[in-house]
């Protein structure tokens, strides 16, 4: 089967000459749960702006469904992947927080019940309801991003892109974040999130990719996240559940747990000797 | 303290006729009274446009202290004409002041003309502030292109707005980093380190803004922008907003026909 999302030796050049990405190749199926991993500057934000043709290839293919993504579609793709910025401060302006949700929905040429359906939902959907009139640029950090969220899942996508969605969020609105990421993938969608926190992808995600310096180093299941040179070799760190059972793990032979529910096994496991 | 954030569509929420007027026929009855407006030629048809102009923004109940602050922008303008004007205007002399290498006539053609000027811009002024106050801003931008206003101008002004306050934002966060970490501008402009970090950070400011203009720009792509601003609500025209974009123009033409009689004092009044 086709990937939904393939990308083939993707090269992009910056106006000032800086090399962000030097051959990328990856493929993602439909459904998946993706987390891109990386050090700063390694070229994820670049990698995201080119895959709902905000920038096009300067070399490579970059596929939305087996669709290559040139000029002439890039509005079609646009409402089929949506993006959600890494600075909430990028993409919110409306005078209202209401407003701000709408705009991505009244682009797609919506009408008017429809517009406002799927903006209270969106706005239900990460808990900014209750500041639907208020001025987005007066919303705290969190809660700016909180209302970026909503205004792409107001427009529906296929897949969705979120560039570190957890970073500033509170814990409560880091786990609804999760939910609400689960939520959307129960329904079908595929989502991929560029992210720093190996907790969460290692909780999370279903697929990891990660890159270094504009290359994929690996892509695979979350077993990579235990992979010692690669882990290293990406300034990365084991998510906290397999540092705490690392030693454990090599006494007894087992494998090293990535996830929290792992970890519980693995201590039952053992205490049940 | 930082300074407050600046709204652009504070009082566009009240519930006026004035703010229920249709859009597109508040903006051409607008611009009508507003080229006769700056084309009086006498204090008496001049007052009368800023009459009728005063009552209308009473009835759109706006702040009166608000508006005069917004007011506060065109004094530097009027100033300086209203220095200059009475001086360069030749005319019969009313006073004249000596500097020592030279001396300077003020005139009574040019106190005139300085005056005139002055109730012209007040009009225009106030026109202006009524209607951006009461049109929330995307709506107006919206009406503009529906009157055939070239897309390429409500772009402008759309991209302008935004990146206004992208600007604003930049500054007003370097200054909160600046003053965090203590830094006290000189007590006279010519210091060299206060010329230098303020020159600096005009530099900063201009590439950081650049950088994040380009960001706004591709987040607005992101969520399907093709330069067209779309409303929830499609404003249907009634024959109540053409009676009322009706009376503004005659407002216009009143003061028009008390304008044509010249400085003295107007026939009718006669
Ligand atoms: N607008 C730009 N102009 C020039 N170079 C840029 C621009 N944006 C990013 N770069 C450079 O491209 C490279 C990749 O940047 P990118 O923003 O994609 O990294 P990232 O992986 O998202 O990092 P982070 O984790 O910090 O968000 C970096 O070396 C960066 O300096
Ligand atoms: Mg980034």
């Amino acid at each position: 089967m086709a990937g939904c999302l393939e990308i083939e030796n993707l090269y992009f050049k910056y106006h000032d000459g800086t090399l962000a990405l030097k051959g990328v190749s990856l493929s993602i199926e439909k459904g998946e749960k993706v987390a891109i991993l990386g050090p700063n500057g390694a070229g994820k934000s670049t990698l995201l702006l080119h895959l709902n043709g905000i920038h096009l290839p300067q070399q490579g293919v970059v596929r939305v469904n087996g669709v290559e993504i040139n000029s002439s579609n890039e509005h079609q793709v646009r409402s089929k992947v949506g993006l959600v910025f890494q600075d909430p401060d990028d993409q919110v302006f409306a005078p209202t927080v209401w407003d701000d949700v709408a705009f991505g929905p009244l682009n797609m040429g919506l009408q008017r019940q429809e517009v406002e359906k799927r903006v209270a939902d969106a706005l239900q959907a990460v808990g900014m309801w209750e500041y639907r009139h208020r001025a987005p640029h007066h919303l705290s950090y969190g809660q700016k991003k909180r209302v970026a969220i909503a205004g792409v899942l107001a427009m529906d996508p296929q897949i969705i892109v979120l560039d570190e969605p957890s970073a500033f969020l509170d814990p409560v609105g880091q786990s609804n974040l999760v939910g609400i990421l689960d939520d959307l993938n129960k329904e079908g969608k595929t989502i991929l999130i560029a992210t720093h926190d190996v907790d969460m992808a290692a909780e999370w995600a279903t697929s990891i990719i990660v890159i270094k310096d504009g290359r994929v180093l690996a892509q695979g299941g979350t077993e990579l996240l235990v992979q010692q040179d690669l882990v290293e070799a990406a300034g990365l760190r084991f998510p906290l559940v397999s540092q705490v059972f690392r030693e454990t793990a090599v006494k007894y032979d087992l494998p090293l747990p990535c996830t929290v529910e792992e970890g519980k096994k693995i201590l039952l496991k053992l205490t049940r000797h | 303290m930082d300074t407050e954030h600046i709204h652009l569509d504070e009082f566009a929420h009240l519930r006026t006729f004035f703010h229920r007027f249709d859009p597109r026929a508040k903006i051409v009855s607008c611009l009508v009274l507003l080229v006769i407006a700056v084309s009086l030629k006498t204090p008496a048809g001049l007052a009368v446009a800023l009459i009728g102009i005063c009552l209308m923004i009473r009835g759109a109940q706006l702040p009166v202290r608000r508006i005069l602050k917004r007011l506060g922008f065109i004094i530097p303008v009027v100033l300086m004409v209203g220095i200059f004007l009475p001086v360069v205007k030749l005319g019969t002399p009313l006073f004249s002041v000596d500097l020592g290498f030279c001396q300077l006539n003020f005139t009574k053609e040019g106190l005139q003309a300085s005056i005139l000027f002055l109730l012209r811009i007040t009009c225009a002024a106030l026109l202006m502030i009524l209607l951006t106050f009461t049109t929330p801003l995307h709506v107006l931008l919206h009406s503009l292109s529906d009157l055939k206003v070239p897309q390429i101008f409500t772009q402008l002004i759309q991209f302008a707005l935004r990146y206004f306050f992208v600007l604003y934002d930049e500054v007003t966060r370097m200054q909160r980093a600046r003053r965090s970490r203590n830094f006290k501008p000189a007590k006279h402009i010519f210091s060299r380190r206060t010329l230098s970090i303020i020159g600096g950070m005009i530099g900063v400011l201009f590439i950081r803004s650049y950088e994040r203009g380009e960001r706004v720009y591709f987040a607005m792509m992101s969520r399907g922008f093709r330069g067209k601003i779309r409303l929830l609500d499609y404003p249907q025209i009634r024959v109540k907003d053409y009676v009322f974009a009706f009376l503004i123009i005659l407002l216009g033409v009143l003061s028009l026909i008390i304008d044509q009689e010249g400085w003295g004092w107007p026939a009718v009044w006669k």
